[in-house]
């Protein structure tokens, strides 16, 4: 059980700098997400905790001792790769009992810990299979088994679900959230999925080209988004952007339609992000409401909701996402009214794109 | 063979790779570049047989190599010797794989009475073939007398070549064939089936698919052909005729052995040495290169 | 693709047997001969086996063969197992590490050593014979084990073939380890050596069948009888053109000496065929 601790942590591969200067600190026991695109550095920065990759620059400490000069092995951490990184050679008790083994401990102490984990992951049947007589479920499980048996401080995941078929994925999910709930350990856990970091971490740090846009926590991240990136990359469907000019006390986008705003605002131009579940089609009960036209250009029914693709009007030839419920009766190339409130607006300098906070709109 | 890769993560440890590395450092350092460079200082000298004295000669000894008809001589008899073993093995070869490839029952069970020859050292290859040859006992030279040849490979020059020619293409034979059969079996079906729907016949389908896509393989066999006829057939000249009669198979290699060991000179044979060692690197190097061009495809 | 065309199928195998009755009639006559006396053997050219082969067997094996130019095939057979199996073992350890340093550190020298080792795949012991006797002369190692078996270890095809192997190694598997608690010995040992077992197996069987077939090594660095080999000790029975050899013991001498790599390939087929087509990465 450990806190981690990033100080101005960069890491350049010869001229390339491929992680600006990040700061984390990790408290004891937090499930901590990376989350963002490929080639973000979220890897980067996993593997320099894990001690993997050298730091350019800056200091990691793990439970208040700085480890950059420490090989893995002495960081007392565990890490689950995504290809798993079983030892073919191994069978699965081999592989559970490895790093134990390594680190001298006693054998039938080994014995109860592996077996103790084994029934923990279902694995119990299994244990003197090699990795290649597995699913990939299972040798999934053997991997964390393999990180579970030797209780380190914290556990290193770099996107271990990602070789799983979509529902073995949701399965896996939920696993790991109740073990993270009665292990208790710091858990850092690298994907780019976005349902993972949401539905996973206590707190989210999403990045982008080795930058980071945000840190905070699902609730945050969600609702109060750092930056037209943050907007766009959590939440399905995306968050819509839209741009908007700034004319005195009015903010116009969508061509007509129109805001009021309280407060200095930085520039002339802004953009305004709403999300596809925070439009709808028509006004429920009373409230602050903005409305726009759209001509509607494709229907796809999920189910359980339905996603309609619409064009702005008004020559702004901006695309729009709405969520609705199922029973909502739309036709496609029919022209709609858009209806949303103005408090579930987010507000975006367009040139930063960073998000604009203490102002106040309301519909005008 | 991709010549530099990496890995992307390493172990620190200032003396142990040194450690891991030194024996095969030590071996290749004494049995290597200490001979090979002794080979070439050598070439540059001159040197009396009891190695008293030796003096600086430039490259006298190459010259006096390449003006010397009993070398230029040789040359010609390793280039026959060469084409004729290279010849006869890859079209054997090629001939058996095909027809390997194509049978379907019984594909394994040829094979593995087609490669064993390989396991054959080639002065054991020399001396079996020069048993069926031989004038007293031999089986072949019996019936070649009787067919009304005049077999003698002691005193005919073209005879000697004919059986030290068949020996060493016979031991090259399998891996040829194994080469060739791996090559066949990846030609995919579909293409075959694709042209026989076309209405190619078997041979056409030869011509035209199976032998331009198998190219590659004969081209690689090539180079190791010339390397195996160059260098690795000394035991077969050494067991069967010794070079003769009067030269008529004394190859490079045999050459070198010959005028080092037996003839006792020194800078001559270092010369010969070296203008091996020339040949076997632009050989290797053009197998390399050609390797890497697999690999990218 | 249907094959229907029955004669053809025919054909084929026709071409098929007697390819390979022809690549094995030199060795049917060899068994032949060494089943009959000598004296049988020049005059009636048998074509069906005799009842000498005990005879010449225990002959050549006990040494009873000397005066015809055979050494006692028993020692020379010793030997042959001594240098191939020295050169096997040898080779392999040596470039097991060898790859090992090369590819799993990253040290000064490691692209000097990498190149030189690189070299010495390009000439084979052949072409510098000369020069590489007068080392081994000079080391006073002529008519040893040590002077038959070291220098042909010099040369790094195997360190090659392992190198590609190890690079093979998923990154993952070897940053496991590292989580895990190995360092570079433990890793080599738990890990390495197992993985490898397959391409160890392979170049055994190719480097047993090379160390076996040395002819002209020995040949060179060995004049005490006590060390020849089998493959080099029939060099002498056959070199005389006037005499008549004594093919019987000439030709059981060499089915034995031609007998254990050949069993090795034919009992080994898979791991034989993966060694050949690995060396020629």
């Amino acid at each position: 059980m450990a806190e981690i601790k990033l100080e101005e942590v960069r890491k350049s591969y010869g001229p390339a700098e491929v992680v600006h200067g990040v700061d984390l600190t990790i408290p004891d026991g937090e499930f901590l997400v990376l989350v963002g695109p490929s080639g973000c550095g979220k890897s980067t920065i996993l593997r320099m905790i894990a001690g993997l990759e050298t730091v350019t620059s800056g200091r990691i400490s793990i439970d208040r001792r700085i480890v950059n000069r420490l090989e893995p092995k002495d960081r007392d951490i565990a890490m689950v790769f995504q290809n798993y990184a079983l030892y073919p050679h191994m069978s699965v008790y081999q592989n559970m009992a490895y790093g134990l083994k390594v680190r001298g401990v006693h054998k039938a102490d080994i014995h109860n810990r592996v077996n103790e984990a084994a029934v923990t992951l279902g694995l119990g049947e299994y244990l003197d299979r090699k990795p290649r007589a597995l699913s990939g479920g299972q040798r999934q499980r053997v991997a964390m088994g393999r990180a579970l048996v030797r209780n380190p401080k914290a556990f290193l995941f770099d996107e271990p679900l990602s070789n799983l078929d979509a529902k073995l994925r949701n399965q896996m999910r939920v696993e790991l959230k109740q073990l993270h709930a009665r292990l208790k350990n710091t858990f850092v856990y690298v994907t780019h999925d976005q349902v993972e970091a949401m539905t996973l971490g206590q707190r989210i740090m999403v990045l982008r080209d080795g930058n980071v846009e945000q840190v905070g926590t699902p609730d945050e991240i969600y609702n109060q988004p750092a930056s037209t990136f943050v907007a766009g990359f959590i939440g399905a469907p995306s968050m819509n952007i839209l741009s908007g000019s700034v004319d005195g006390d009015a903010i116009r986008f969508a061509g007509k339609a129109g805001l009021v705003h309280a407060g200095s605002l930085p520039g002339r131009e802004v953009k305004i992000g709403v999300r596809p579940e925070h439009l709808c089609l028509r006004k429920e009960g009373e409230g602050d409401y903005c409305q726009v036209r759209a001509k509607v250009a494709l229907i796809e029914p999920l189910g359980g909701d339905t996603v309609v693709h619409c064009r702005l009007n008004g020559g702004s030839d901006e695309n729009i996402i709405i969520r609705v419920h199922p029973d909502e009766k739309v036709g496609e190339n029919e022209t709609a009214i858009l209806y949303f409130k103005a408090d579930t607006l987010h507000l975006f300098d367009a040139e930063t794109q960073r998000r604009i906070n203490g102002v106040q709109v309301c519909a005008g | 063979m991709a010549v530099m890769q990496d890995k992307r993560v390493h172990f620190r440890n200032k003396w142990l790779p040194y450690l891991f590395i030194a024996p095969q450092m030590v071996v290749i350092l004494v049995f290597f570049f200490w001979p090979a460079s002794q080979a070439i200082k050598q070439s540059v000298y001159l040197e009396d047989p009891f190695g008293l004295s030796s003096q600086f000669v430039w490259l006298d000894n190459f010259t006096a190599l390449f003006t010397d008809p009993h070398y230029l001589e040789s040359v010609k008899v390793t280039l026959v010797f060469s084409l004729a073993t290279i010849g006869l093995s890859l079209s054997v070869s090629l001939l058996l794989a095909v027809f390997a490839d194509q049978v379907i029952k019984g594909a394994n069970f040829y094979k593995t009475f087609i490669i064993w020859p390989y396991a054959v050292a080639p002065p054991l290859a020399g001396v079996l073939w020069l048993f069926l040859f031989h004038p007293a006992g031999g089986v072949v030279a019996y019936l070649l007398n009787h067919a009304g040849i005049d077999w003698d490979y002691f005193a005919n020059s073209g005879q000697a070549m004919l059986l030290v020619v068949v020996a060493a293409a016979w031991k090259q034979i399998s891996y040829n064939f194994l080469f060739f059969l791996a090559g066949l079996q990846a030609i995919p079906t579909s293409l075959l089936e694709s042209a026989a729907i076309d209405g190619a016949g078997p041979v056409t389908r030869f011509r035209t698919i199976i032998f331009p896509l198998l190219s590659p393989t004969t081209f690689f066999l090539l180079v190791v052909n010339v390397i195996y006829a160059f260098f690795e057939t000394f035991g077969i000249i050494h067991a069967a005729t010794q070079g003769g009669p009067g030269g008529a198979t004394n190859t490079l290699i045999f050459k070198v052995f010959n005028d080092g060991f037996i003839g006792l000179d020194l800078g001559g044979s270092a010369a010969q040495s070296v203008v091996l060692m020339i040949i076997v690197m632009m050989l290797t190097i053009l197998q390399f290169k050609f390797i890497e061009r697999r690999v990218q495809y | 693709m249907v094959r229907n065309v029955t004669w053809r199928t025919w054909l084929m195998h026709a071409v098929l047997i007697f390819g390979t009755v022809i690549l094995a009639f030199p060795i049917y006559t060899a068994l032949v001969a060494s089943t009959h006396t000598v004296r049988a053997v020049i005059t009636e050219m048998p074509l069906w086996f005799g009842s000498q082969a005990w005879e010449n067997y225990i002959t050549v094996l006990s040494g009873g063969a000397s005066e015809v130019g055979i050494p006692p095939v028993g020692i020379m057979m010793f030997n042959s197992v001594v240098m191939a199996l020295g050169i096997t073992v040898g080779k392999l350890s040596v470039s097991l590490l060898a790859a090992y340093a090369v590819v799993f550190f990253r040290f000064p020298l490691r692209r000097v050593f990498f190149w030189m080792i690189f070299i010495t795949l390009m000439l084979p012991v052949e072409v510098r014979i000369m020069p590489t006797f007068e080392v081994v002369s000079d080391l006073g190692m002529l008519n040893s084990y040590s002077g038959l078996i070291l220098p042909l270890i010099a040369s790094a095809t195997a360190t090659f073939l392992f190198r590609q192997f190890y690079l093979t190694i998923p990154d993952e598997l070897f940053e496991a380890a590292r989580i895990d608690g190995a360092g570079p010995l433990r890793f080599f040992w738990d890990h390495i050596l197992p993985l490898s077992r397959t391409n160890m197996a392979a170049m055994f069987v190719i480097l047993f069948i090379y160390g076996w077939n040395q002819y002209l090594w020995p040949l060179l660095v060995t004049s005490d009888e006590s060390m020849y080999t089998v493959v080099m000790g029939l060099q002498r029975s056959t070199a005389m053109p006037d005499a008549i050899p004594h093919w019987n013991l000439i030709m059981s001498t060499a089915l034995l000496g031609l007998l254990p790599p050949v069993l090795v390939v034919v009992f080994m087929q898979r791991l034989f065929v993966k060694g050949l087509v690995e060396t020629e990465k």
